[in-house]
């Protein structure tokens, strides 16, 4: 589990006709536990999680990760060196390796060996439940079987804190309730920190204990369920 | 954009036509090219090179242009509307297969089956010709290949624009103007070779002049592998490197792990349109032949000039052939090699996993 730190950050996106979407975030998460994170389209959802996860650096402000500096304008930790879990929104799975595949690419990079690598793949497959299907290929998986893998993938490198964008967008009924049950049980069992970026929220209920809403580059005002978090001063996330 | 990619398209054939040799020579129009070629032929590089001065200003700057204009939308899902051009698509396919191949051929068809003459000259002088093009057209078709695949492995997420653009500049110059400049680079590297002795000179006596020629058909054709590299890595989804690099692969890794993979399809693409192109290549190939090989191309030219048409349209029809067989091969193995490779793997998987429980 980790702590997550962000001050100040802005980003300015486009390459033409260039927009501020963050224009001074500022947020805390306590170690294990679950954020979640809405605001409408082109708010800078996506762009915040890309910021954590070091795939770019902010124009101003400062990510701390286990109050070790990760980025800032002069200065940006590698995004493997992180040990975040990123599940993308349109999962981003590779389609030449299979079920397995994906796995032990991700281990092979990771600080684990031997049996230990062996029983946490083993966990994985047991706990998203791709035990049979380790031989299939991304393209012979059903929806809800591509979301588990994308999640057990994001999880396999021994990660502190996992970022969900999205991550269970076209799913419904039953099949979405399946997916969000084993992602629930497996980060409360880890203690795992995470942000979850989520417009639904049956998602952020079942998952988070604490939610932020961005609106125009900013963290709004908490509302709601939000406030008695932040009325209480304990709560996970503090803007 | 389709205005800009139509735009792209008519330079291309533009800067391709400008520099082309091989049918302006054939139907007896002076064009510069010609001139550079005869002037080399002549042995007047200076000559060769202030004729060449203009073209070659226009097509470097026609390259930057194409480089910087005609690079596809990053932004455009991949062969978007690829199904509804798809008729149009095999509709000028065939028409660019009648026209470039089966109407010329057509004329010299009558007389081919006429007596066993042509299929005689065809195959005894003929057949050694295509021999050595086929060799060196493989050689540099294999030199793309792992030209696009060194691209991909060493720059998966970034883009190669002034590399494009060299490979681009090198398959629109006059072909003779590219031969002058490489006879004269292996002039120099032979003396810089004999000045070191030993080994160096060894090498220097040894290298037989076909590697230069070899040699000459890959810088020729770079842009192809170089393109197709780019096209399929601009198709490739940024988040399949993204998930990569969060997992803590390098770049290399990335490249050798997640691209190539995913590229190898456009590469093999790119190494039979190299095979295809070295094998009719004339200009280069006419300035480079080593002593005693004749390629393929030079003796169909000079066939065509004595008016053996028959000799030309059996030898014509061995070449394709031959190219379409070699091609068709090459594919299977790839596409079998594939198969094996992945079932070689469950096959690993499965034996692996019965050892363990």
């Amino acid at each position: 589990m980790s702590e997550l730190d962000c001050q100040g950050l802005a980003k300015t996106v486009g390459e033409s006709d260039r927009a501020a979407v963050l224009r001074g975030v500022s947020f805390h998460v306590r170690a294990g536990s679950c954020v979640g994170l809405s605001g409408a389209t082109g708010s800078g959802k996506t762009t915040l999680l890309r910021l954590i996860a070091g795939l770019e650096a902010p124009d101003r402000g400062e990510i701390r990760i286990d109050g070790r500096l990760a980025s800032s304008p002069a200065w940006l930790l590698p995004p493997g060196q992180r040990r975040i879990g990123f599940v993308f929104q349109g999962l981003g799975l590779w389609p030449h390796l299979d079920v397995a595949g994906h796995l032990d690419y991700v281990l092979a990079a990771s600080p684990l060996k031997g049996q230990a690598r062996a029983r946490h793949k083993d966990d994985l497959l047991e706990a998203f439940r791709l035990r049979d299907l380790r031989r299939r290929m991304p393209a012979e998986l059903s929806g809800g079987e591509k979301h588990l893998l994308a999640i057990a993938r994001a999880l396999a490198g021994e990660v502190r804190l996992l970022l969900l964008d999205e991550p269970f967008a076209g799913l419904d009924g039953s099949l979405k309730s399946r997916v969000l049950e084993t992602v629930a049980r497996y980060r409360r069992a880890r203690g795992l920190t995470a942000i979850l970026v989520s417009h639904q929220t049956d998602e952020l209920n079942a998952l988070c204990e604490e939610r932020l809403h961005l609106r125009e580059g900013h963290i709004a005002p908490p509302l709601g369920r939000q406030a008695s978090a932040y009325g209480e001063g304990g709560g996970g996330a503090r803007p | 954009m389709a205005k800009g990619e139509l735009a792209a398209g008519a330079l291309l054939v533009f800067l391709l036509a400008s520099g082309d040799f091989t049918v302006s020579s054939l139907l007896l129009v002076r064009t510069l090219p010609v001139e550079i070629h005869d002037q080399l032929a002549l042995g007047r590089p200076a000559s060769a090179a202030w004729t060449a001065l203009p073209l070659l200003g226009f097509v470097l700057l026609a390259a930057i242009v194409l480089a910087r204009r005609a690079a596809p939308d990053p932004e455009a899902p991949a062969y978007a509307g690829a199904s509804r051009r798809g008729g149009w698509a095999h509709w000028m396919l065939l028409a660019g297969v009648a026209l470039g191949f089966v109407a010329p051929l057509a004329g010299c068809a009558a007389g081919a089956f006429g007596g066993i003459e042509p299929a005689r000259l065809a195959l005894s002088a003929g057949l050694p010709a295509l021999a050595v093009s086929v060799r060196l057209a493989a050689a540099a078709a294999l030199l793309a290949v792992l030209l696009g695949a060194v691209r991909v492995v060493c720059w998966p997420e970034q883009s190669a624009a002034p590399l494009r653009a060299a490979g681009l500049v090198l398959l629109a110059v006059p072909g003779a103007f590219l031969a002058a400049g490489l006879l004269m680079s292996g002039q120099f590297g032979r003396e810089g070779l004999e000045t070191l002795g030993g080994a160096g000179g060894s090498l220097s006596r040894h290298a037989p002049a076909s590697v230069l020629l070899g040699l000459a058909y890959f810088l020729r054709f770079a842009y192809l592998p170089l393109r197709l590299a780019e096209e399929s890595l601009r198709g490739m989804d940024p988040v399949l490197l993204e998930s990569a690099e969060l997992a803590g692969h390098s770049r290399t890794s990335r490249g050798l792990s997640i691209a190539l993979p995913l590229a190898w399809r456009h590469l093999l693409a790119a190494g039979a349109l190299v095979f295809v192109l070295a094998l009719g290549e004339l200009p280069v190939s006419q300035h480079l032949a080593p002593a005693g090989a004749t390629p393929l191309s030079v003796w169909l030219f000079a066939e065509q000039h004595y008016g053996y048409t028959e000799a030309v349209f059996a030898l014509s029809l061995l070449a394709g052939g031959s190219a379409a067989l070699l091609l068709g091969l090459a594919g299977l193995a790839a596409s079998t090699s594939a198969g094996t490779a992945r079932f070689g793997a469950s096959g690993w998987r499965f034996f692996r996993a019965r050892r363990v429980s």
